[in-house]
């Protein structure tokens, strides 16, 4: 019976792993016809080739910035701008991506409200950093602190306060941005309007006051969901609702 | 249990079916769809692998041009017996003729290397004459001039000639232009020809070169590569027959003979300006922006060469103004097109004269000397005499004279912020590392690893402390006694008290037992009881009874003495505790 069972095991791991190279495959496949598309002025093909990747859960930065540039070519400032978004996230400091960002967003006919602020000038770490590297930051910095700490209390030789004071600094900054970044996400989600145009309302349906209109590319702040709508921010005092696929959230 | 035997035996069948290899050694071989033909015709190589799946190495085949037609995958299962084969297809093209090898051809399945046979192929000469509208592709070289000067242009183009469709046409090899500088003036360009009555699409590359050195090139020799589209019917009587033409892409190796050039050598030069190495035919003109000027002001010379040749290699002409001005050469501009007729165009040179003396001048006429082609002589092109007033210096604007390096700026160079011409989005990322999976942390998974070092400090807290309670009692006190040695410095006024401690702890660590003070009858027996030899535990003895004098005794110490006691003690912890 247990021998069964072992043998049962490892002939499912080995399907799994057969499984997933073959996908790995058929998506170096897709991708490859991407590139391909792309270069040739195919940016249609270019968009579905690498969205089919991305929709089967591949998060990667490049991935990202390949399908906001096939976009871009395609003519949707929306979506470019949506998947650039997406890809700063992961990789915040890539210089292509920086300009290619910036020269997207000046094709977008809203002005964008001003978004810098003090406290982007206070906590700048964490628009230098990726949340994934603020991540990582901090449980390297817990481990050397838990290590300083064991080789000072435990092991009882001499270290110096400043480092330990120093680790333990830097650990709760951090710590405290990537809890912040957890809850952001949560509770401030941002999105980018996706269609050439969308009239923003007054309520949640077609019937409503239309209160302003925003163009693709737009950055707003998402605010609340309900039947099929949600409830958008542009800049400090324009609020109002737009139907759910007219945004993509970042 | 009978579920999971049956749970069982659907897994395995199921793995049986998708991974047959695992069961048989693997097998290889190579085949070819015939061992004989002609130049320019190709062959298909097909290698096989049974059993399992491998990479073929290909990189050893030199004497064809290879090109690979994919993979086919096949499982077979017959009588309950399955297997699998593997089949990689390529279109080999020959390179020469005669007896041409494919060697044996390495396969690396699973770490381990399988070869093919070797297979000799024997490429006879092409029987068919490729004379024009004789054939139904064929390319060609010609040029504008086969005995040109050195430095002369001439215009070289390779044509490919096809009566047939042909796809996927591209360069080989070649064309080769030793002895010339090639430029190339488009990619391709088509239009169609008759010849012999036949009518022929022909694409064409178009070169300028420019010959080099003296002597007779052969120009051109090239080698094209193309797919030549042939359709075959069905023919099995079906009235649908026509709409199931099988379309099929024959691979072919075209071959341009080259053109014998002969490059003949510049007559000799005798004149008195020198010669400009320029050849081709050349105009010159100067111009001024004005026509008089203050001193210390500047007037900017604009000096043209102009004409058909290698005017991008044109020198600025000697500018000789007697000291009257201070000449400033720019960056001169290249406006030069290649076409169809070779290299024309012209070069601009803009030159800052500051004027440094009033009075009237001429400027020029400046002169070049060239190599006339067309004539076969050197002639001499030149400006007209350009004259200009210079003036009493405005006292406002006082002569400058620039330095390399100087802070102020020469005239006629405006500094400017660098501006974007034009923007245009950053290229894809194309690397494969873009379809690897960034697997993003969740909240939890990142507190549990920020609350692992906690559990792991407790632990290894825990640990250190159950190992020190189990440390043996000699190697305590050794630790203890080197300790307090360590403490110990000479003139503290507890410097005794410490090196009493360290003999003492050295002393108990010899013995391997616990303890805290000892007098010194009391260490020698103890150590004489420790086998100890009688000489070290008399030494160990007498330096304790020093120690205590030293610390009961009160009153001055001998620096001398205590410095001696030091490492006396010093020797004796190390011996009693190595």
């Amino acid at each position: 019976m247990k021998h069964a069972c072992k043998i049962t095991a490892v002939l499912i791991l080995a399907l799994a792993l057969a499984y997933g190279r073959g996908h790995a495959q058929e998506n170096a496949r897709i991708f490859i016809d991407g590139v391909k598309a792309y270069k040739n002025g195919e940016y249609a093909t270019a968009v579905d080739c690498f969205t089919a990747i991305a929709e089967s859960g591949i998060r990667n930065g490049s991935l990202y910035y390949n399908l906001a540039n096939a976009c871009f070519r395609a003519g949707d400032i929306g979506r470019a701008i949506l998947w650039y978004e997406k890809a700063r996230k992961l990789m915040p400091n890539d210089p292509d991506l920086a300009f290619n960002l910036a020269y997207a967003k000046s094709h977008v006919k809203d002005k964008q409200p001003d978004r810098s602020s003090v406290l982007r000038a206070i906590f700048f770490w964490r628009y230098m950093l990726s949340h994934d590297t603020l991540i990582w930051m901090a449980v390297v910095l817990n481990g050397l602190f838990f290590t300083a700490l064991f080789v000072k209390r435990i092991l009882k030789k001499k270290v110096p306060g400043l480092l330990t004071g120093v680790l333990f600094s830097l650990l709760v900054i951090c710590a405290t941005t990537v809890g912040f970044n957890f809850y952001a996400e949560q509770a401030f989600p941002e999105g980018v309007i996706l269609p050439e145009t969308v009239s923003v309302r007054s309520g949640v349906d077609d019937l409503s006051t239309e209160l302003f209109v925003l163009h693709a590319g737009s950055r707003v702040d998402i605010q609340k969901r309900r039947q099929g709508y949600v409830r958008i921010r542009f800049g400090k005092d324009k609020t109002g609702w737009v139907k759910q696929e007219a945004v993509g959230v970042i | 249990m009978q579920r999971l035997t049956a749970i069982t035996t659907i897994v395995i069948l199921m793995t049986g079916l998708t991974l047959p290899g695992l069961a048989r050694s693997p097998q290889v071989s190579a085949t070819v769809d015939r061992t004989v033909l002609g130049s320019g015709e190709s062959l298909t190589l097909t290698v096989t692998i049974e059993g399992s799946d491998g990479n073929v190495d290909v990189s050893g085949i030199q004497d064809f041009d290879v090109v690979s037609r994919g993979t086919a995958q096949s499982l077979r299962i017959i009588n309950g017996k399955t297997s699998r084969e593997m089949r990689y297809t390529y279109v080999l093209v020959p390179l020469k003729e005669g007896a041409l090898s494919i060697p044996a051809l390495p396969v690396t399945i699973d770490k381990e290397t399988f070869h093919t046979e070797a297979i000799t192929i024997r490429v006879a000469e092409e029987d068919r004459p490729a004379m024009q509208g004789a054939s139904d592709v064929f390319a060609e070289v010609t040029v504008s001039d086969p005995s040109p000067y050195v430095g002369q242009q001439v215009v070289c183009r390779v044509s490919l000639y096809h009566a047939v469709r042909i796809a996927d046409a591209g360069l080989s090899s070649g064309p080769v232009f030793d002895g010339f500088t090639p430029k190339m003036v488009s990619n391709d360009r088509s239009y169609t020809k008759i010849i012999s009555g036949r009518r022929y699409d022909v694409t064409e590359l178009v070169y300028v070169l420019t010959p080099e050195q003296v002597g007779t090139f052969e120009v051109g020799a090239t080698r094209i590569r193309c797919n030549v589209i042939s359709r075959q019917q069905r023919n099995r009587g079906f009235p649908f027959d026509t709409f199931f033409d099988d379309t099929r892409l024959v691979p072919r190796v075209i071959s341009a003979n080259p053109v014998s050039v002969r490059v003949r050598p510049l007559p000799p030069y005798s004149g008195t300006v020198p010669f400009s190495g320029l050849v081709g035919e050349f105009d010159l003109s100067a111009k001024t922006d004005r026509t008089s000027v203050h001193a210390g002001d500047s007037v900017n010379l604009t000096v043209t060469i102009k004409g058909k040749g290698n005017v991008q290699d044109a020198p600025l002409p000697d500018i000789d103004l007697d000291n009257a001005f201070k000449v400033y050469a720019d960056v001169p501009v290249d406006d030069t097109t290649a076409n169809e007729d070779g290299v024309s165009g012209k070069k601009t040179f803009p030159v800052a004269l500051v004027a440094l003396f009033p009075g009237d001048y001429i400027i020029g006429p400046f002169s070049v000397v060239y190599f006339d082609t067309a004539r076969g002589e050197y002639k001499t092109a030149s400006t007209t005499a350009l004259p200009i007033t210079v003036l009493e210096a405005d006292e406002e604007s006082p002569a400058a004279v620039f330095a390399a390096g100087d802070d102020k700026k020469p005239p006629g160079i405006e500094k400017k912020e660098v501006q974007f011409i034009d923007k245009d989005i950053f290229p894809l990322k194309e690397g494969l590392d873009a379809i690897s999976h960034r697997r993003p942390m969740t909240l939890w998974y990142f507190l549990a690893l920020l609350a692992f070092p906690v559990p792991a400090y407790a632990v290894a807290g825990i640990v250190v402390s159950r190992l020190r309670r189990n440390e043996p009692v000699a190697r305590t006190m050794a630790k203890q006694a080197r300790a307090a040695l360590a403490g110990a410095r000479p003139g503290d006024a507890n410097a005794a008290e410490r090196l009493y401690k360290a003999i003492v702890y050295a002393i108990f660590a010899r013995a391997g037992k616990k303890g805290e003070s000892l007098t010194y009858k009391e260490a020698r027996q103890l150590l004489r009881q420790s086998s100890c030899p009688e000489a070290l535990a008399d030494t160990a003895a007498e330096t304790l009874e020093k120690v205590e004098q030293m610390r009961f005794g009160g009153g001055a110490i001998d620096p001398g003495a205590g410095e001696r006691l030091f490492k006396t003690v010093k020797d004796l912890v190390r011996r009693l505790t190595s």
